[in-house]
Protein backbone atom coordinates (compact mmCIF):
# COMPACT_ATOMS: atom_id res chain seq x y z
CA UNK A 1 0.00 0.00 0.00
CA UNK A 2 1.24 3.45 -0.87
CA UNK A 3 1.87 5.30 2.35
CA UNK A 4 1.30 8.76 0.87
CA UNK A 5 -2.17 7.87 -0.32
CA UNK A 6 -3.18 6.65 3.10
CA UNK A 7 -4.97 9.61 4.57
CA UNK A 8 -7.74 7.91 6.45
CA UNK A 9 -8.32 9.75 9.70
CA UNK A 10 -7.42 7.91 12.83
CA UNK A 11 -8.94 8.20 16.24
CA UNK A 12 -8.50 5.30 18.58
CA UNK A 13 -11.71 4.34 20.29
CA UNK A 14 -9.85 3.72 23.52
CA UNK A 15 -7.14 5.86 25.06
CA UNK A 16 -3.66 4.73 24.17
CA UNK A 17 -2.57 4.56 27.77
CA UNK A 18 -4.77 4.02 30.79
CA UNK A 19 -2.63 6.53 32.72
CA UNK A 20 -3.96 9.43 30.62
CA UNK A 21 -6.40 11.58 32.56
CA UNK A 22 -9.75 12.78 31.11
CA UNK A 23 -8.60 16.40 30.63
CA UNK A 24 -5.73 15.11 28.55
CA UNK A 25 -8.18 12.98 26.64
CA UNK A 26 -10.15 16.12 25.81
CA UNK A 27 -7.00 17.90 24.63
CA UNK A 28 -6.05 14.87 22.58
CA UNK A 29 -9.45 14.87 20.96
CA UNK A 30 -9.13 18.58 20.21
CA UNK A 31 -5.70 17.97 18.70
CA UNK A 32 -7.06 15.21 16.49
CA UNK A 33 -9.94 17.47 15.43
CA UNK A 34 -7.63 20.30 14.40
CA UNK A 35 -5.23 18.02 12.57
CA UNK A 36 -8.08 16.30 10.72
CA UNK A 37 -7.40 12.91 12.24
CA UNK A 38 -11.02 12.35 13.30
CA UNK A 39 -13.61 10.48 11.31
CA UNK A 40 -16.46 12.61 9.98
CA UNK A 41 -18.88 11.28 12.58
CA UNK A 42 -16.33 11.77 15.35
CA UNK A 43 -15.71 15.33 14.19
CA UNK A 44 -19.47 16.00 14.20
CA UNK A 45 -19.71 14.64 17.72
CA UNK A 46 -16.88 16.84 18.85
CA UNK A 47 -18.53 19.89 17.25
CA UNK A 48 -21.76 19.08 19.09
CA UNK A 49 -19.77 19.04 22.28
CA UNK A 50 -18.24 22.40 21.40
CA UNK A 51 -21.69 23.96 21.37
CA UNK A 52 -22.25 23.25 25.05
CA UNK A 53 -18.88 22.53 26.64
CA UNK A 54 -16.69 25.51 27.41
CA UNK A 55 -13.74 23.31 28.40
CA UNK A 56 -13.86 21.67 24.96
CA UNK A 57 -13.81 25.12 23.30
CA UNK A 58 -10.82 26.16 25.37
CA UNK A 59 -9.09 22.85 24.63
CA UNK A 60 -9.58 23.47 20.92
CA UNK A 61 -8.08 26.94 21.14
CA UNK A 62 -5.21 25.54 23.18
CA UNK A 63 -4.57 22.77 20.65
CA UNK A 64 -4.24 25.28 17.85
CA UNK A 65 -1.90 27.41 19.92
CA UNK A 66 0.30 24.42 20.67
CA UNK A 67 0.41 23.48 17.00
CA UNK A 68 1.36 27.00 15.96
CA UNK A 69 4.06 27.29 18.60
CA UNK A 70 5.56 23.90 17.77
CA UNK A 71 5.58 24.79 14.08
CA UNK A 72 7.34 28.09 14.82
CA UNK A 73 9.84 26.41 17.15
CA UNK A 74 10.59 23.63 14.66
CA UNK A 75 11.03 26.11 11.83
CA UNK A 76 13.56 28.02 13.94
CA UNK A 77 15.36 24.82 14.85
CA UNK A 78 15.40 23.49 11.31
CA UNK A 79 16.73 26.62 9.65
CA UNK A 80 20.25 27.43 10.91
CA UNK A 81 20.35 30.25 8.37
CA UNK A 82 17.79 32.09 10.48
CA UNK A 83 20.38 32.40 13.21
CA UNK A 84 22.86 33.79 10.71
CA UNK A 85 20.48 36.24 9.11
CA UNK A 86 20.65 38.85 11.90
CA UNK A 87 24.37 38.98 11.34
CA UNK A 88 23.83 39.34 7.63
CA UNK A 89 21.53 42.27 8.05
CA UNK A 90 24.13 44.83 9.19
CA UNK A 91 26.40 43.71 6.37
CA UNK A 92 23.69 44.27 3.80
CA UNK A 93 22.87 47.59 5.44
CA UNK A 94 26.54 48.58 5.27
CA UNK A 95 26.66 47.56 1.65
CA UNK A 96 23.65 49.67 0.80
CA UNK A 97 25.19 52.57 2.73
CA UNK A 98 28.40 52.33 0.70
CA UNK A 99 26.37 52.11 -2.46
CA UNK A 100 24.41 55.26 -1.65
CA UNK A 101 27.64 57.05 -0.72
CA UNK A 102 29.16 56.05 -4.05
CA UNK A 103 26.14 57.37 -5.93
CA UNK A 104 26.25 60.63 -3.98
CA UNK A 105 29.97 61.06 -4.75
CA UNK A 106 29.36 60.35 -8.41
CA UNK A 107 26.56 62.93 -8.49
CA UNK A 108 28.71 65.57 -6.80
CA UNK A 109 31.57 64.95 -9.22
CA UNK A 110 29.24 65.24 -12.20
CA UNK A 111 27.81 68.51 -10.87
CA UNK A 112 31.32 69.93 -10.35
CA UNK A 113 32.36 68.90 -13.85
CA UNK A 114 29.33 70.59 -15.36
CA UNK A 115 29.91 73.74 -13.29
CA UNK A 116 33.51 74.00 -14.54
CA UNK A 117 33.06 72.90 -18.13
CA UNK A 118 29.88 74.73 -19.09
CA UNK A 119 31.21 78.34 -18.91
CA UNK A 120 34.30 77.31 -20.86
CA UNK A 121 32.13 75.67 -23.44
CA UNK A 122 30.04 78.80 -23.92
CA UNK A 123 33.22 80.94 -24.07
CA UNK A 124 34.63 78.78 -26.83
CA UNK A 125 31.33 78.94 -28.69
CA UNK A 126 31.36 82.76 -28.51
CA UNK A 127 34.92 82.80 -29.86
CA UNK A 128 33.88 80.53 -32.68
CA UNK A 129 31.00 82.88 -33.55
CA UNK A 130 33.34 85.85 -33.67
CA UNK A 131 35.80 84.00 -35.87
CA UNK A 132 33.13 82.72 -38.20
CA UNK A 133 32.03 86.36 -38.67
CA UNK A 134 35.59 87.36 -39.63
CA UNK A 135 36.13 89.19 -36.37
CA UNK A 136 38.30 88.63 -33.40
CA UNK A 137 37.60 89.34 -29.78
CA UNK A 138 40.39 91.91 -29.81
CA UNK A 139 38.65 93.82 -32.56
CA UNK A 140 35.42 93.83 -30.61
CA UNK A 141 37.20 95.25 -27.61
CA UNK A 142 38.87 97.94 -29.68
CA UNK A 143 35.55 98.83 -31.27
CA UNK A 144 33.87 99.22 -27.94
CA UNK A 145 36.65 101.50 -26.76
CA UNK A 146 36.51 103.92 -29.71
CA UNK A 147 35.44 107.43 -28.80
CA UNK A 148 32.66 108.76 -30.96
CA UNK A 149 32.80 112.40 -32.07
CA UNK A 150 30.82 114.89 -30.05
CA UNK A 151 27.67 115.89 -31.93
CA UNK A 152 26.86 119.51 -32.49
CA UNK A 153 23.76 120.02 -30.45
CA UNK A 154 23.22 123.38 -31.98
CA UNK A 155 22.01 121.63 -35.07
CA UNK A 156 19.28 119.88 -33.19
CA UNK A 157 18.00 122.81 -31.25
CA UNK A 158 16.26 125.91 -32.51
CA UNK A 159 18.35 129.04 -32.48
CA UNK A 160 16.17 130.86 -30.00
CA UNK A 161 16.02 127.99 -27.55
CA UNK A 162 17.21 129.05 -24.19
CA UNK A 163 19.74 126.22 -24.06
CA UNK A 164 21.03 126.71 -27.57
CA UNK A 165 24.20 128.25 -26.32
CA UNK A 166 25.98 125.42 -24.61
CA UNK A 167 27.49 126.49 -21.42
CA UNK A 168 30.09 124.27 -19.83
CA UNK A 169 29.50 125.84 -16.51
CA UNK A 170 25.91 124.58 -16.49
CA UNK A 171 26.80 121.01 -17.36
CA UNK A 172 25.93 119.66 -14.03
CA UNK A 173 22.33 120.82 -13.99
CA UNK A 174 21.62 121.09 -17.67
CA UNK A 175 18.90 118.65 -18.60
CA UNK A 176 19.67 119.10 -22.28
CA UNK A 177 23.23 118.04 -21.85
CA UNK A 178 24.02 114.92 -23.80
CA UNK A 179 26.80 112.70 -22.65
CA UNK A 180 29.30 111.97 -25.39
CA UNK A 181 29.02 108.25 -24.66
CA UNK A 182 25.36 108.39 -25.58
CA UNK A 183 25.74 110.79 -28.50
CA UNK A 184 24.39 109.78 -31.87
CA UNK A 185 26.99 108.77 -34.45
CA UNK A 186 28.12 111.22 -37.08
CA UNK A 187 26.37 109.44 -39.97
CA UNK A 188 23.11 109.76 -38.16
CA UNK A 189 23.65 113.46 -37.59
CA UNK A 190 24.43 113.90 -41.28
CA UNK A 191 21.29 112.03 -42.22
CA UNK A 192 19.19 114.14 -39.92
CA UNK A 193 20.74 117.27 -41.27
CA UNK A 194 20.06 116.19 -44.86
CA UNK A 195 16.51 115.38 -43.93
CA UNK A 196 16.07 118.81 -42.39
CA UNK A 197 17.39 120.50 -45.50
CA UNK A 198 15.18 118.42 -47.76
CA UNK A 199 12.17 119.34 -45.69
CA UNK A 200 12.88 123.02 -46.02
CA UNK A 201 13.16 122.73 -49.80
CA UNK A 202 9.83 121.06 -50.07
CA UNK A 203 6.97 123.24 -51.19
CA UNK A 204 5.00 124.69 -48.38
CA UNK A 205 1.65 123.13 -47.88
CA UNK A 206 -1.37 125.01 -49.07
CA UNK A 207 -2.44 127.73 -46.67
CA UNK A 208 -5.65 126.96 -44.97
CA UNK A 209 -8.66 128.99 -45.96
CA UNK A 210 -8.76 132.23 -44.07
CA UNK A 211 -11.76 132.51 -41.95
CA UNK A 212 -14.34 135.09 -42.89
CA UNK A 213 -14.02 138.45 -41.28
CA UNK A 214 -16.15 138.70 -38.27
CA UNK A 215 -19.38 140.45 -38.90
CA UNK A 216 -19.73 143.38 -36.77
CA UNK A 217 -23.14 143.65 -35.41
CA UNK A 218 -24.67 147.01 -35.33
CA UNK A 219 -26.12 148.01 -32.23
CA UNK B 1 -33.43 27.00 -2.85
CA UNK B 2 -36.43 27.25 -0.58
CA UNK B 3 -35.27 24.26 1.40
CA UNK B 4 -31.88 25.86 1.86
CA UNK B 5 -33.51 29.15 2.75
CA UNK B 6 -35.75 27.48 5.29
CA UNK B 7 -32.81 25.65 6.75
CA UNK B 8 -30.87 28.87 6.94
CA UNK B 9 -33.70 30.82 8.50
CA UNK B 10 -34.23 28.11 11.08
CA UNK B 11 -30.51 28.18 11.69
CA UNK B 12 -30.66 31.95 12.13
CA UNK B 13 -33.43 31.53 14.68
CA UNK B 14 -31.32 28.95 16.41
CA UNK B 15 -28.41 31.34 16.32
CA UNK B 16 -30.45 34.17 17.78
CA UNK B 17 -31.62 31.84 20.47
CA UNK B 18 -28.01 31.01 21.17
CA UNK B 19 -27.24 34.68 21.47
CA UNK B 20 -29.94 35.09 24.04
CA UNK B 21 -28.34 35.25 27.44
CA UNK B 22 -28.93 32.32 29.70
CA UNK B 23 -29.47 34.57 32.71
CA UNK B 24 -31.39 37.58 31.63
CA UNK B 25 -31.04 40.71 33.63
CA UNK B 26 -32.82 43.98 33.20
CA UNK B 27 -31.67 45.68 30.00
CA UNK B 28 -29.73 48.71 31.02
CA UNK B 29 -28.31 49.85 27.68
CA UNK B 30 -25.31 48.62 25.75
CA UNK B 31 -21.99 47.73 27.26
CA UNK B 32 -19.49 50.52 27.59
CA UNK B 33 -16.60 50.74 25.16
CA UNK B 34 -14.13 50.08 27.96
CA UNK B 35 -15.90 46.86 28.92
CA UNK B 36 -15.97 45.63 25.31
CA UNK B 37 -12.31 46.55 24.82
CA UNK B 38 -11.38 44.81 28.03
CA UNK B 39 -13.18 41.64 26.98
CA UNK B 40 -11.43 41.76 23.62
CA UNK B 41 -8.02 42.09 25.25
CA UNK B 42 -8.80 39.29 27.67
CA UNK B 43 -10.43 36.76 25.36
CA UNK B 44 -9.92 37.99 21.79
CA UNK B 45 -6.82 35.95 21.03
CA UNK B 46 -8.22 32.71 22.46
CA UNK B 47 -11.47 33.26 20.58
CA UNK B 48 -9.55 33.88 17.36
CA UNK B 49 -7.70 30.58 17.75
CA UNK B 50 -10.94 28.77 18.54
CA UNK B 51 -12.53 30.20 15.41
CA UNK B 52 -9.51 29.41 13.27
CA UNK B 53 -9.61 25.83 14.45
CA UNK B 54 -13.26 25.66 13.39
CA UNK B 55 -12.93 27.50 10.09
CA UNK B 56 -9.35 26.63 9.04
CA UNK B 57 -8.94 30.13 7.68
CA UNK B 58 -7.38 33.10 9.44
CA UNK B 59 -9.32 35.71 7.47
CA UNK B 60 -12.66 34.01 8.01
CA UNK B 61 -11.81 33.67 11.68
CA UNK B 62 -11.07 37.39 11.89
CA UNK B 63 -14.41 38.23 10.23
CA UNK B 64 -16.22 35.87 12.53
CA UNK B 65 -14.50 37.35 15.57
CA UNK B 66 -15.66 40.78 14.50
CA UNK B 67 -19.24 39.54 14.17
CA UNK B 68 -19.00 38.01 17.61
CA UNK B 69 -17.98 41.26 19.20
CA UNK B 70 -20.67 43.10 17.25
CA UNK B 71 -23.15 40.76 18.97
CA UNK B 72 -21.49 41.58 22.26
CA UNK B 73 -22.06 45.28 21.68
CA UNK B 74 -25.70 44.62 20.77
CA UNK B 75 -26.66 42.19 23.50
CA UNK B 76 -23.75 41.87 25.87
CA UNK B 77 -25.43 44.06 28.47
CA UNK B 78 -28.01 41.31 28.98
CA UNK B 79 -25.35 38.86 30.19
CA UNK B 80 -23.94 38.35 33.64
CA UNK B 81 -20.42 39.60 34.06
CA UNK B 82 -19.04 36.23 35.15
CA UNK B 83 -20.63 34.36 32.25
CA UNK B 84 -19.41 36.60 29.46
CA UNK B 85 -16.49 34.45 28.39
CA UNK B 86 -18.65 31.36 27.90
CA UNK B 87 -21.29 33.52 26.19
CA UNK B 88 -18.67 34.90 23.78
CA UNK B 89 -17.43 31.39 22.90
CA UNK B 90 -20.97 30.19 22.38
CA UNK B 91 -21.81 33.07 20.08
CA UNK B 92 -18.50 32.61 18.26
CA UNK B 93 -19.26 28.93 17.74
CA UNK B 94 -22.66 29.70 16.22
CA UNK B 95 -21.18 32.48 14.08
CA UNK B 96 -18.58 30.03 12.78
CA UNK B 97 -21.21 27.41 11.98
CA UNK B 98 -23.19 30.08 10.15
CA UNK B 99 -20.10 31.09 8.16
CA UNK B 100 -19.47 27.47 7.27
CA UNK B 101 -23.02 26.95 6.07
CA UNK B 102 -23.05 30.15 4.05
CA UNK B 103 -19.66 29.52 2.49
CA UNK B 104 -20.37 25.82 1.99
CA UNK B 105 -17.23 24.77 3.79
CA UNK B 106 -17.36 21.02 3.69
CA UNK B 107 -15.44 18.29 5.40
CA UNK B 108 -12.74 18.36 2.73
CA UNK B 109 -11.92 21.95 3.58
CA UNK B 110 -11.84 21.05 7.23
CA UNK B 111 -9.04 18.67 6.43
CA UNK B 112 -6.91 21.71 5.59
CA UNK B 113 -4.01 22.52 7.79
CA UNK B 114 -5.09 25.21 10.20
CA UNK B 115 -1.92 26.02 12.04
CA UNK B 116 1.01 26.46 9.69
CA UNK B 117 0.34 30.11 8.98
CA UNK B 118 -0.37 32.69 11.61
CA UNK B 119 -1.56 35.56 9.43
CA UNK B 120 -2.60 37.82 12.24
CA UNK B 121 -0.47 40.90 12.75
CA UNK B 122 0.62 41.14 16.36
CA UNK B 123 1.62 44.21 18.28
CA UNK B 124 5.18 44.55 19.49
CA UNK B 125 4.21 43.42 22.97
CA UNK B 126 2.24 40.44 21.66
CA UNK B 127 5.14 39.52 19.38
CA UNK B 128 7.55 39.60 22.30
CA UNK B 129 5.23 37.39 24.36
CA UNK B 130 4.82 35.05 21.44
CA UNK B 131 8.55 34.87 20.84
CA UNK B 132 9.01 33.96 24.47
CA UNK B 133 6.39 31.21 24.16
CA UNK B 134 8.08 29.85 21.04
CA UNK B 135 11.37 29.75 22.88
CA UNK B 136 9.68 27.95 25.77
CA UNK B 137 8.25 25.35 23.42
CA UNK B 138 11.58 24.94 21.68
CA UNK B 139 13.20 24.28 25.02
CA UNK B 140 10.46 21.78 25.91
CA UNK B 141 10.94 20.03 22.56
CA UNK B 142 14.64 19.66 23.29
CA UNK B 143 13.77 17.95 26.55
CA UNK B 144 11.69 15.31 24.77
CA UNK B 145 13.16 11.91 23.97
CA UNK B 146 14.45 11.89 20.38
CA UNK B 147 11.90 9.34 19.18
CA UNK B 148 9.07 11.43 20.64
CA UNK B 149 10.38 14.58 19.12
CA UNK B 150 10.72 12.84 15.78
CA UNK B 151 7.03 11.94 15.77
CA UNK B 152 6.07 15.48 16.80
CA UNK B 153 8.13 16.95 14.03
CA UNK B 154 6.85 14.54 11.39
CA UNK B 155 3.22 15.12 12.36
CA UNK B 156 3.15 18.85 12.99
CA UNK B 157 5.98 20.29 10.97
CA UNK B 158 6.07 17.86 8.05
CA UNK B 159 2.29 17.32 8.07
CA UNK B 160 2.41 13.54 7.76
CA UNK B 161 -0.42 11.39 9.03
CA UNK B 162 0.16 8.98 11.90
CA UNK B 163 -0.24 6.07 9.52
CA UNK B 164 2.54 7.36 7.30
CA UNK B 165 4.72 8.11 10.30
CA UNK B 166 4.23 4.60 11.64
CA UNK B 167 5.10 3.15 8.28
CA UNK B 168 8.18 5.28 7.76
CA UNK B 169 9.51 4.67 11.24
CA UNK B 170 8.51 1.03 11.10
CA UNK B 171 6.64 1.21 14.39
CA UNK B 172 3.08 0.22 15.34
CA UNK B 173 0.43 2.89 14.86
CA UNK B 174 -0.42 2.84 18.57
CA UNK B 175 3.21 3.59 19.41
CA UNK B 176 3.24 6.62 17.13
CA UNK B 177 -0.01 7.87 18.66
CA UNK B 178 1.26 7.26 22.19
CA UNK B 179 4.48 9.17 21.57
CA UNK B 180 2.52 12.07 20.21
CA UNK B 181 0.12 12.17 23.13
CA UNK B 182 2.90 12.00 25.68
CA UNK B 183 4.81 14.74 23.91
CA UNK B 184 1.71 16.97 23.80
CA UNK B 185 1.09 16.51 27.53
CA UNK B 186 4.69 17.50 28.28
CA UNK B 187 4.52 20.50 25.99
CA UNK B 188 1.28 21.68 27.50
CA UNK B 189 2.67 21.31 31.00
CA UNK B 190 5.73 23.30 30.01
CA UNK B 191 3.53 26.08 28.66
CA UNK B 192 1.25 26.00 31.69
CA UNK B 193 4.28 26.21 34.00
CA UNK B 194 5.49 29.18 32.04
CA UNK B 195 2.12 30.91 32.40
CA UNK B 196 2.10 30.18 36.15
CA UNK B 197 5.59 31.64 36.49
CA UNK B 198 4.52 34.71 34.55
CA UNK B 199 1.55 35.16 36.87
CA UNK B 200 3.66 35.12 40.01
CA UNK B 201 4.62 38.51 41.46
CA UNK B 202 8.27 39.44 41.34
CA UNK B 203 10.09 39.20 44.62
Amino acid sequence: MNADSFTEPLMPAQPISPKIAPPDELHWQAFCYVTGELEVCQAAEFEDRLEVDQSAREALASALETLQLVTAAESIASSPSSAVSPRREPASQGKSWYRSLAWMSLGAAAALLIAVALPRFWQSRDDEDWRSAGLTPELAVAWSQTELPQPDLGLLLPADAPHAQHDDADDSDDMWHVDSRHAAPAWMMAAVRGLAEGKSSEPAPAAPATPAAPIEMEN
Amino acid sequence: VSATGDAESSYDEEFLAACAPQALGPPSGQLGAEVVAGLYVEHGEELRRFLQALLRDAQLAADCLQSTFARLVERGHETREGARKAWLFRVAYHEAMLFRRRQAIGDKVLRNVAWTRDDVTHSAEESAVRLEAVEQVRHALEQLPPDHRQVVRMRIYDGKTFAVIAQELNIPLGTALGRMRTALIKLRKALAADETDAGLPDE
